[in-house]
């Protein structure tokens, strides 16, 4: 009787394909598991580096902030590291998490010297592996620069949906624990954007400048709005001006000539 | 080669200069020490003089801009460092990107 049902609306096939590359790609390899074990910890170390003791040394309390620190790092990480995965799968890609041992270093040095005040948030980067099947028949087939790109951006994305959740929660409940996992994301996804390889910022910048240009100010403007007091849809709407506003000016002032070329 | 060796001793002197206490400059020079073993690593196959130089470099950086601590620790500790991440890369234990 009904020709057209809402059952020919929704892409089943494409649904349950993509639950099918979940289940099987999505897993962490035992490396994997090592270098995020690491990561986490050092990141956890560097967050909660001011808080073994207020007038004296404190073990026991310092032990209770680095576990505290540990699962928040935990969580922010793993968030960033599965939207990237996600995101991956849904294109084809299969990701790899690679710890970055120079950028865990520096964090470290840099939260000895400045004594926990400067959280250099910089654990990896990744890798993405080309899945023949899945990927069949997609524009430009194999590995390139604008598919890493979009994987990249991911995760600082996914970064500001889980600083969007902490805000909601910390609506219904003021924590201290909840405060810091905002401002922890809040660093987490600017730093992630610098330009460094084999950070996410390089890689977007790398894959498409213009990318480049909007998202760096969008979501660096959306982050900061988010620790105040601002509502989160106005947030959301301020930094995509700013972001398509400094987008605009960026190709008017140098992408327009450089794609050009010389004359 | 002689530039990034004079850059690299600057910024030894600098972040020597900036330890407030002689435990943290013993934990940074290990910090770098580890970060040296894996670039030694890295470029173990084609080692060339200039890289173990620029190295070289900062650790002298370091000596000289070291107020705290005992500059033979220091040597020993950086020794230590670069030793150990060599060998946990060596091993696979360890396993990062490179760029």
């Amino acid at each position: 009787m009904f020709k057209y049902s809402i059952l020919n609306w929704i892409p089943m096939g494409e649904i349950v394909d993509y639950i099918d590359k979940v289940k099987r790609f999505y897993k962490f390899t035992p490396y994997e598991l090592r270098g995020l074990a690491i990561s986490i910890l050092v990141v956890g170390f560097i967050i909660s580096f001011k808080e073994w003791g207020t007038s004296a040394f404190n073990a026991g309390e310092g032990l209770y902030n680095l576990f505290n620190s540990v699962l928040i790092a935990a969580l922010s990480i793993l968030v960033h590291d599965t939207g990237q995965r996600l995101w991956g799968l849904m294109i084809g890609y299969r990701v790899e998490f690679k710890m970055w041992s120079f950028g865990l270093i520096a964090a470290l040095i840099a939260a000895f010297l400045s004594k926990g005040s400067l959280w250099l948030i910089v654990p990896a980067g990744f890798m993405v592996h080309h899945l023949a099947g899945p990927r069949l028949g997609w524009f430009r087939y194999g590995i390139n620069y604008f598919g890493q790109a979009m994987v990249a951006l991911a995760g600082p994305l996914f970064t500001l949906m889980l600083i969007i959740l902490f805000k909601v929660l910390s609506v219904f409940s003021a924590n201290p624990l909840i405060e810091k996992a905002i401002v922890f994301n809040v660093i987490y996804a600017i730093t992630c954007l610098l330009p460094i390889p084999p950070l996410d910022g390089s890689k977007i910048y790398f894959g498409s400048r213009m990318l480049y240009a909007f998202a760096l100010p969008a979501i660096i403007v959306s982050a900061i709005l988010m620790i105040t007091d601002v509502p989160i849809f106005f947030a959301m709407v301020i930094s995509l001006l700013v972001g398509i506003t400094l987008w605009l000016v960026y190709y008017i002032s140098f992408e327009n000539r450089a794609y050009l070329g010389p004359r | 080669m002689e530039f990034f060796f004079v850059v690299l001793m600057m910024l030894g002197i600098v972040i020597a200069l900036a330890s407030p206490s002689a435990v943290i400059s013993y934990v940074i020079i290990f910090l770098v020490g580890m970060a040296a073993g894996r670039l030694i690593y890295i470029r173990k196959r084609n080692i060339k003089l200039p890289y173990l130089l620029i190295i070289a470099g900062f650790v002298i950086g370091y000596l000289i801009g070291a107020y705290y601590g005992s500059k033979r620790l220091i040597i020993i500790l950086f020794i230590i460092g670069a030793v150990l991440s060599y060998k946990l890369y060596d091993r696979k234990i360890l396993k990062d990107v490179r760029f």
